[in-house]
């Protein structure tokens, strides 16, 4: 049986009479990538302070399976982490100084320059390495905190939104570099985002938090389009929602909407299976409608408002219904529909994630 | 104008001539204001560290306490270290009164708040996420502690700074415990008092130069240590 790396059982934290936690159980393997996501509020930094031993749990407790238990302290667990915080958090001293310190205080003395050199190179950094804190812009300061994370050779990585200070190009070129170098030195991995596009380049699995509790834990392919509840699918960006009822057709399911459309869809979050008449709840991602026509759940609409989405268009549609729809730029100059003009719609129905009104509180 | 003159070319030729009265004065005040200074600092610092990073019943209550002992008047504090160690206070058995010993203890009641305040103000300016880093890096109990001193070294040198300023300059206290003894307590802002109330205005200001040259030094020395850190 495989053993996990990390372990949480039944872990609850409390401030007060307030419970901020309450996980079941969650198990981190050895050579995981997880993405902890979860709105603002939902106990994903807390619950990273206790899987990295900087927070004692109100009951349960985290097992970390690389120490011996009986004789392990607190800072000996520590010891084999790492954590990078969203600001850089670099000492008064300088970058050599400060990427060189962690491995002092765990008592490392072979090979700390040759480790120390090694990062720096790899993050580029080495010029910097006797300037100090304040005269480093906010990427150079987040290299130094990743360097000086990576030299301890940590067997689990946390990292707290590591990127979101950080100016878009920087971003991008430091998410890069760190997804390569986690994927080249295979550290387990535990990262915290706000930032869903993020998410590939550092993660290959991803749990939910919603107020302390674990509401989903799947791949990003399942996260994003099978959400197991109406929460995780607002979450995750699944932006029109329609409420009904399930039509049994003896085909597959069928979601009549309040004004008598019907929408065939083909998925069921986490296996689950409806009845006639439960009233349940459509959720479909503006990026997978497409104009034109399909085999199932072609609607007439007519465009009701055109607004720029970054660097493509979204069009919202009245079909009997509100949705909206994203356009690229190409389809967008193609099609070139207009405000009060009709289209036609397509849905996929393996693309309308469909959940039930009565959900697990968590998995 | 005259006055000012002579006291100026006085307070010149009694440092320049070292006059031995003034210099054992000068060097009273040294000894007993670092003295006072540094135990302020052994005691202010481990319950500035103290009330900064713990929470407990009653720690409003103490913080306001210590708040409070900075805006203290000396001459109040002189009073109540005189009522005990008088010989018929609760401590006059000691025989402290009129002593060195008791101007090195009202001075440190004097530092002693300003030194916890601004060791407490310093840590807890600290980013609190920085405290997290800190263990997370798997530091012991010593080294986080020394990690953050280490972080509040220039508001600590502000402590210091603060306290010897405050010790150094008062005269209610000194006057009070010391009783401006002459070879014994009488230290520079006694020692200006008296010559004041003598009508020796020039050697007064002689005593207010060296005073305010004293604790420019001292605390310029610590300044150019502070903004070679800020640096």
């Amino acid at each position: 049986m495989r053993v996990p790396l990390l372990e949480v059982n039944n872990l609850t934290w409390q401030i007060g009479a307030k419970q901020l936690l309450g996980i079941g159980g969650l198990k981190i393997f050895v050579g995981d990538h997880i993405a902890l996501i979860g709105p603002n509020g939902s106990g994903k930094s807390s619950l990273l302070k206790m899987l990295a031993f900087l927070e004692k749990p109100t009951t349960g407790d985290v097992v970390l399976n690389i120490v011996a238990q009986a004789n392990s302290s607190i800072i000996e667990k520590r010891r084999q982490m790492a954590v990078i915080f969203q600001d850089p958090l670099l000492l008064n001293m300088t970058v050599y100084e400060n990427i060189v310190y962690g491995l002092k205080i765990r008592g490392r003395k072979r090979g700390i320059a040759d480790k120390v050199n090694y990062w720096m190179e790899r993050l580029k950094i080495k010029h910097l390495k006797s300037r100090h804190p304040k005269n480093l812009s906010g990427g150079e300061a987040q290299r130094v905190s990743i360097a000086r994370a990576l030299v301890l050779e940590p067997k689990i990585l946390f990292l707290d939104e590591p990127f979101s200070a950080l100016d878009a190009p920087t971003k991008a070129q430091l998410m890069e570099e760190l997804s390569l170098i986690i994927k080249d030195t295979d550290i387990t991995s535990v990262f915290i985002t706000h930032d869903f596009s993020e998410i590939p380049f550092m993660a290959d699995q991803v749990v939910v938090l919603a107020v302390g509790k674990v509401v989903q834990q799947g791949t990003i392919e399942e996260i994003f389009y099978q959400p197991a509840t109406e929460e995780v699918a607002l979450l995750v960006g699944a932006d029109n929602q329609f409420s009904g009822q399930i039509l049994a057709d003896g085909k597959g399911n069928k979601l009549e909407l309040s004004g008598k459309q019907v929408l065939s869809f083909r998925n069921s979050a986490n296996g689950q299976k409806f009845t006639q008449n439960q009233s349940a709840k459509a959720f479909i991602r503006s990026e997978d409608i497409r104009l034109g026509e399909g085999e199932y759940n072609n609607f007439e609409g007519r465009v009701e408002k055109i607004s720029p989405y970054g660097l493509q268009y979204k069009l919202t549609l009245w079909c009997g219904f509100k949705i909206s729809l994203i356009l690229d730029k190409h389809n967008f100059l193609t099609m070139r529909p207009s405000m009060g003009s009709y289209v036609q719609v397509n849905i996929p129905p393996d693309r309308i994630h469909v959940v039930g009104s009565q959900q697990p509180e968590s998995i | 104008m005259e006055l000012i003159w002579q006291g100026v070319k006085e307070a010149f030729w009694l440092m320049v001539t070292v006059d031995a009265e003034v210099f054992g004065i000068t060097l009273r005040s040294l000894q007993v204001s670092t003295l006072a200074t540094l135990l302020a600092l052994v005691a202010g610092l481990p319950l500035g560290i103290f009330l900064a990073l713990n929470n407990f019943p009653g720690r409003k209550v103490v913080v306001s306490f210590v708040n409070t002992g900075m805006a203290f008047p000396p001459v109040a504090i002189g009073l109540w270290v005189s009522i005990f160690l008088w010989r018929s206070g609760p401590l006059g058995s000691l025989q402290l009164i009129f002593t060195p010993a008791a101007l090195v203890i009202a001075q440190f009641i004097i530092a002693f708040p300003m030194v916890t305040a601004f060791t407490m103000a310093g840590i807890q300016q600290l980013n609190p996420k920085l405290h997290l880093q800190i263990w997370a890096l798997g530091a012991t109990k010593w080294q986080y502690l020394k990690a953050i001193m280490g972080e509040t070294r220039l508001p600590l040198l502000a402590a210091v700074i603060a306290g010897f300023g405050a010790v150094i300059s008062e005269v209610g206290a000194s006057m009070m415990v010391g009783g401006n003894v002459k070879g014994s307590t009488r230290v520079l802002t006694t020692a200006t008092v008296l010559e004041v109330a003598k009508g020796n205005f020039g050697k007064a200001m002689a005593l207010t130069v060296i005073l305010m040259t004293i604790a420019y030094l001292v605390t310029l020395g610590l300044t150019l240590i502070q903004q070679q850190e800020r640096r």
